[in-house]
């Protein structure tokens, strides 16, 4: 049983994150996914200052709140300041993440957090944080909930906004041309990013989140040339490095997070050799028959 | 100097000034344009074309100014506009088919959490047969040569249905056919009371497209029928020193019958 709600809890963050993440590739801010999952931590660490829990609403009001800042900060300097928005990225992030982590050895005493729970996360907790009902009865884990709405609010989002997504991330200019507010949908995605980056951080960690932004999606993107099977496709890749990963990791009893990463490394090597329409050994065996058909 | 419009102006701009890092690009346009007429910018390159019409579009901040479209302002009547971007504006590598882009047309009448139905679809394939793409309605927008991109484009633009029309450079890498056809379609349109706005950077082609012209360099030069906006000083005024075969142009206007054959060469556009 604790395999699947292991196994259950990993997919559903990696499909929300696939989710998410082809947005984001198709953005061109692949990065900003990394920025967000690291400039939260200080957001986290303040939500639990002010609140005293490790609520899980509270810190994910505060986290989201700070995935906005990092946004409008990195818009800010691209825009005001005319940094290039690699760099302003790299500025912002950094910057944020090094207060998250002074904050929390400044209050070391009093916070129940460390970096290397942040960082790496241990999903092989997930089955001990269970939800009880007063009488006793087992509902499964928290964190398999807690996922599991953020999944479900996703896809609403992405289905109700699909239109809208869609056209703001091809063509801002005309999306804006239309009504549709670019900036507006661009902050709500961002919102979406930092949510699910916090709700994922505490069973995951945040560099398997990072991972999960960009590999599934980043999969998808070499194997189709439809926007909507790139997001069914960066589904099923998440579900599928969450099941490799867990049985790697409890073969070589290494860490699941790492083997996950690792998976979603593979998977992303084995489309980019593979895919049909962008792999590398298709084109190479079709310049070379080519060359054949010519000579 | 422009001509008094009787009618209600499809679009009056007052005043516009549009400037970046406090570097003004355009300058106090004043400009008045009829419905139901093919109108022409030009202008050299980096004299705002493009940015006069985002900034008519709403899409960049005013320094001073108001623009109204059919005495309204924008926002009243977005449904109205139809948007041609220039089309290195977007990432061709997208993952979506022509089919995907032109129905993106279809999205501001569809309005929020509303699906594109099959009657989108149908105006978006006839609008794909308006500029010869429907063969290729299913294809990657990858795999579309520049001119086809262009066309696409243009079919995403019919697609809105809309009244008024901005189109930024839509014919450049277009074959000179296609072009022609187009513009039949689009003088079709402007009988239709429809008003298109179109930047061009033909010079030779402006006298047989246009009903208007308007001349822009930073300042509004001109502003009216091409008989009689379209001058040799007017383009002196607009080109100033860049346009060195200017005499040569002039000698284009002058003679009815220019020559219009490929491999003649162009004025230095
Ligand atoms: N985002 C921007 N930031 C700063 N300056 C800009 C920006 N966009 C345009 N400009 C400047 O504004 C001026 C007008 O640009 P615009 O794109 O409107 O020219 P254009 O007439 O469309 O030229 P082209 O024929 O090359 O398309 C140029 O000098 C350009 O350098
Ligand atoms: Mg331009």
């Amino acid at each position: 049983m604790n395999d699947l709600y292991i196994i259950l809890t990993a997919s559903l963050v990696a499909c929300s994150c696939g989710l998410l993440g082809c947005f984001l590739i198709l953005r061109k801010m692949a990065m900003v996914g990394d920025a967000i999952s690291h400039a939260v931590l200080p957001g986290i660490v303040i939500a639990f200052l002010v609140s005293g829990s490790r609520d899980s609403v509270t810190m994910l009001a505060g986290a989201s709140l700070i995935g906005m800042l990092t946004t409008f900060l990195i818009e800010f300097l691209h825009k005001k300041a005319r940094l290039q928005t690699d760099a302003s990225i790299g500025v912002t992030f950094t910057c944020l993440f090094a207060i998250g982590v002074v904050l929390i050895s400044l209050f070391a005493g009093k916070v129940d957090l460390d970096q290397d729970c942040v960082l790496y996360g241990e999903i092989a907790y997930v089955p001990l944080d269970m939800i009880l009902s007063p009488t006793g009865l087992i509902f499964g884990p928290r964190a398999l909930y807690i996922m599991g709405a953020i999944f479900i609010a996703i896809v609403l989002f992405i289905t109700f906004g699909y239109k809208e997504l869609l056209l703001t991330t091809f063509d801002p200019a005309f999306a804006s041309a239309l009504g549709i507010s670019a900036t507006f949908w661009h902050y709500l995605l961002m919102g979406a990013v930092s949510a699910t980056t916090v709700a994922s951080f505490e069973s995951v960690g945040a560099i398997l989140v990072v991972a999960l932004l960009i590999g599934p999606a980043a999969t998808a993107y070499l194997l189709t040339d439809n926007f909507l099977v790139m997001l069914i496709l960066a589904c099923v890749a998440g579900v599928l490095v969450s099941i490799s990963g867990y049985y790697i990791a409890v073969w070589l009893d290494g860490s699941i997070a790492g083997a996950i990463a690792g998976m979603t490394g593979l998977l992303f090597t084995l489309a980019m050799l593979f895919s049909p329409t962008h792999g590398l050994l298709f084109k190479k065996l079709r310049t070379t028959s080519d060359e054949v058909s010519s000579a | 100097m422009q001509p008094e419009i009787t009618t209600t102006p499809a679009l009056e701009v007052h005043d516009l000034t549009v400037a970046f890092d406090r570097k003004p690009v355009l300058w106090n346009i004043d400009l008045k344009l009829p419905a139901g007429k093919l109108i022409g910018i030009i202008g050299p390159n980096g004299a705002g074309k493009s940015t006069l019409i985002k900034a008519t579009m709403g899409l960049l901040p005013l320094s001073s100014g108001y623009v109204r479209l059919y005495d309204q302002p924008i926002d009243n009547v977005r449904n109205r506009i139809s948007y041609v971007p220039q089309r290195e504006s977007v990432d061709w590598d997208f993952p979506a088919s022509v089919m995907d882009v032109v129905l993106m047309g279809r999205y501001g009448k569809l309005g929020l959490f509303r699906r594109v139905r099959q009657a989108d679809r149908d105006v978006a394939l006839d609008c794909l047969r308006k500029v010869g793409m429907e063969a290729y309605a299913n294809r990657q927008i990858s795999q579309l040569s520049g001119g086809q991109q262009q066309r696409t484009f243009l079919a995403r633009a019919l697609a809105q249905q809309a009244d008024i029309y901005f189109m930024d450079e839509p014919f450049a890498g277009v074959d000179a056919a296609t072009e022609k056809a187009i513009i039949g379609l689009l003088q079709a349109m402007t009988e239709a009371q429809k008003t298109v706005i179109v930047v061009h950077h033909d010079l030779q082609s402006v006298t047989h497209y246009f009903d208007w012209v308007i001349m822009l360099n930073t300042r509004l030069v001109a502003c009216g029928p091409t008989e009689t906006t379209f001058t040799q000083q007017n383009l002196q005024e607009t080109y100033g020193g860049k346009l060195t075969l200017l005499s040569d142009v002039g000698d284009l206007i002058r003679r009815e019958n220019f020559p219009n054959r490929e491999g003649v060469s162009k004025p230095v556009l």
